[in-house]
């Protein structure tokens, strides 16, 4: 009996250690690595015509001003589309849209019912797929405010051929906001400042995050679009991408900024939907991964892995669960006893201080003196996202045995406190 | 159809300081050597983890001195940790069944990461007057 417990600590460690030595590979290689793959300069030879997705349900206290921005970009305006979709809204927002295509020949607004409304995001941009015409398809959440250049900086990457789709960099507008705000920054920092683009560094699998972001349109039109089954639609076309051969390239200096969740419920809600949709992932593309052709295999490691991240915090708690029991009941003069006294400790102590380190390092490479003060706080997040991620997984495995997903979609909601932090008119504001 | 690849790769990557890890390798051996006179079992082995921990500081940019009086405060803060630690365990007087070595490395966290990251802070500060003071604007 014991030895069963050992042995699935045994494993539980393994994993965990896995993830420590990549988060301080990750975090060491975005710190001296130089040897990445090729930076591009936006070039005016090479500007392919482009459409903008951006779907938006009830969000008149956001849209306006990411509307004024977009018409701001510095991408030539007869290659430029921008599509809104409004989704069904029962708010201003689609008299605002309506306003803004009115002024501007290059928005377009496609209105679906408010029958038809509140369904998901992935058949919002697939009925924005439908009427666009451009070659390389951006999507764009209502709330994101993005640099001026950041369309040639995303696309310039498309001029290699086996480039499928890109992703800029998300950073929190309102971050002064709230705690809640303030930690989803330091989150944000370590996931693309250092994460994502130590994955692109090494060639490994840089995530399409479902925003900021740009895909091939014959890419996206023969994988046939966003899965609405899906509910994390972006890690599902990732995979998808990676699977019929394509790369994902990360381009850290192409910003774009975002309204965080400012409250622990927000929070929780889009954690649960990502967490859940993580998982739905896994299960979908775990086996296609590992028997890929078309991929090395580090990048099947890093995929792995990275599918698998949002079963850790569960990992975690497991792992204290059964450390906990083995050592209680085990005696203190059998071998296995001080076998794991120290690679428990040296994990617990070493591994868990990987992630702050990483999101430390983050901070420290973004010139942020003030936030990283904060990354202690970041216990607070870890430990609801455990409960989160434990959450999910029953969910996701009672729909399995069921046979029938009981999750309806939660949208964020955009409060637009964003406003404050940038210089925004009456009319970007929707009033 | 063209582009020309950047000469360097953006973002621009740091240069590791190998002398301040020489130097911090030297300052944790001997702090090392001077704690295992003061303390000794789980209180020994986390201040040792710190310094390990601490020592991943020391190769970024940023002055020797500031690196090494962290350092120093760590291992003081530390110090005191296990002293405080150690009275709570004598006055309450309880045997926690071993549950108390799996927290006690966790709970040591609520010290180790708020001083590293306060040390991060001021390099970070550092690094920015230092910038200031050779670009003024």
């Amino acid at each position: 009996m014991i030895w069963i417990l050992n042995l699935i600590l045994v494993l539980l460690i393994a994993v965990m250690s896995a993830y420590l030595i990549r988060h301080y590979i990750f975090t060491l290689t975005a710190l001296y690595y130089r040897g990445g793959q090729p930076s591009f300069i936006p070039s005016r030879s090479y500007q392919p015509t482009v459409s903008i997705l951006i779907p938006a349900h009830n969000e008149e206290k956001v849209i306006g001003r990411s509307l004024q921005r977009t018409i701001e970009l510095t991408y030539p305006r007869e290659k430029l589309e921008i599509i809104v979709i409004d989704d069904g809204s029962t708010d201003q927002t689609s008299e605002i849209v309506e306003s803004f295509a009115r002024e501007y020949e290059q928005i377009k607004v496609i209105h679906r019912t408010k029958g038809e409304g509140g369904r998901g995001k992935s058949i919002v941009l697939n009925e924005g797929l439908k009427h666009a015409t451009g070659e390389v398809i951006f999507c764009f959440d209502a709330d994101y405010y993005p640099q001026r250049d950041i369309i040639e900086k995303l696309t310039a990457y498309f001029v290699d051929p086996k480039v499928g789709a890109v992703q800029g960099r998300v950073t929190v507008l309102n971050e002064p906001s709230t705690l809640v705000t303030r930690l989803v920054a330091l989150e944000r920092i370590g996931g693309y400042r250092v994460d994502q683009l130590a994955r692109d560094d090494l060639r490994l699998i840089p995530q399409f995050g479902g925003t900021v972001g740009g895909f091939r349109r014959d890419l996206l039109e023969s994988l046939g679009g966003w899965d609405p089954k899906m509910l994390a639609e972006d890690t599902d076309l990732t995979f998808r991408a990676y699977l019929a051969g394509y790369k994902i390239r990360y381009i850290n200096e192409a910003e774009c900024y975002e309204e965080a969740v400012e409250t622990w419920q927000s929070y929780g809600h889009q954690r649960y939907r990502w967490a859940r949709g993580h998982m739905q992932a896994a299960f979908r593309h775990l086996w296609p991964l590992i028997r890929s052709q078309n991929l090395s295999l580090r990048e099947k490691i890093d995929g792995f892995l990275l599918l698998n991240v949002y079963f850790m915090p569960l990992f975690v708690v497991l792992a204290w669960i059964l450390g906990a029991t083995s050592f209680s009941i085990q005696s203190s003069e059998s071998t296995t006893f001080y076998l794991f006294l120290p690679s428990i400790f040296i994990y617990s102590a070493i591994g868990n201080f990987a992630p702050f380190f990483e999101v430390g390092i983050g901070a420290y490479l973004d010139g942020r003196e003030r936030i990283c003060r904060l990354i202690p706080l970041l216990l607070i997040a870890f430990l609801f996202n455990v409960v989160i991620c434990t959450k999910a997984f029953f969910d996701i495995c009672i729909s399995k045995i069921v046979g029938r997903s009981s999750y309806k979609w939660t949208k964020t909601s955009h409060r637009g406190s964003g406003n404050d932090f940038i210089n925004v008119s009456d009319k970007e504001k929707g009033k | 159809m063209s582009s020309q690849p950047y000469s360097c790769s953006v973002p621009c990557k740091e240069t590791p300081q190998y002398l301040h890890v020489v130097i911090g390798g030297i300052v944790v051996i001997f702090l090392i050597f001077v704690l295992q006179h003061v303390l000794t079992g789980s209180a020994l082995i986390s201040l040792i983890i710190f310094n390990m921990i601490f020592l991943l500081t020391f190769p970024l940019r940023g002055p020797l001195w500031c690196k090494i009086i962290w350092l120093l405060l760590g291992n003081t803060v530390g110090v005191l940790w296990s002293l405080i630690r150690l009275s709570f365990s004598l006055v309450l007087k309880t045997d926690f069944y071993g549950i108390d070595f799996f927290l006690n490395h966790i709970i040591d966290f609520l010290w180790v990461v708020p001083i590293w990251s306060l040390a991060l802070s001021s390099l970070c500060i550092l690094k920015h007057r230092k910038k200031n003071i050779e670009n003024p604007k």
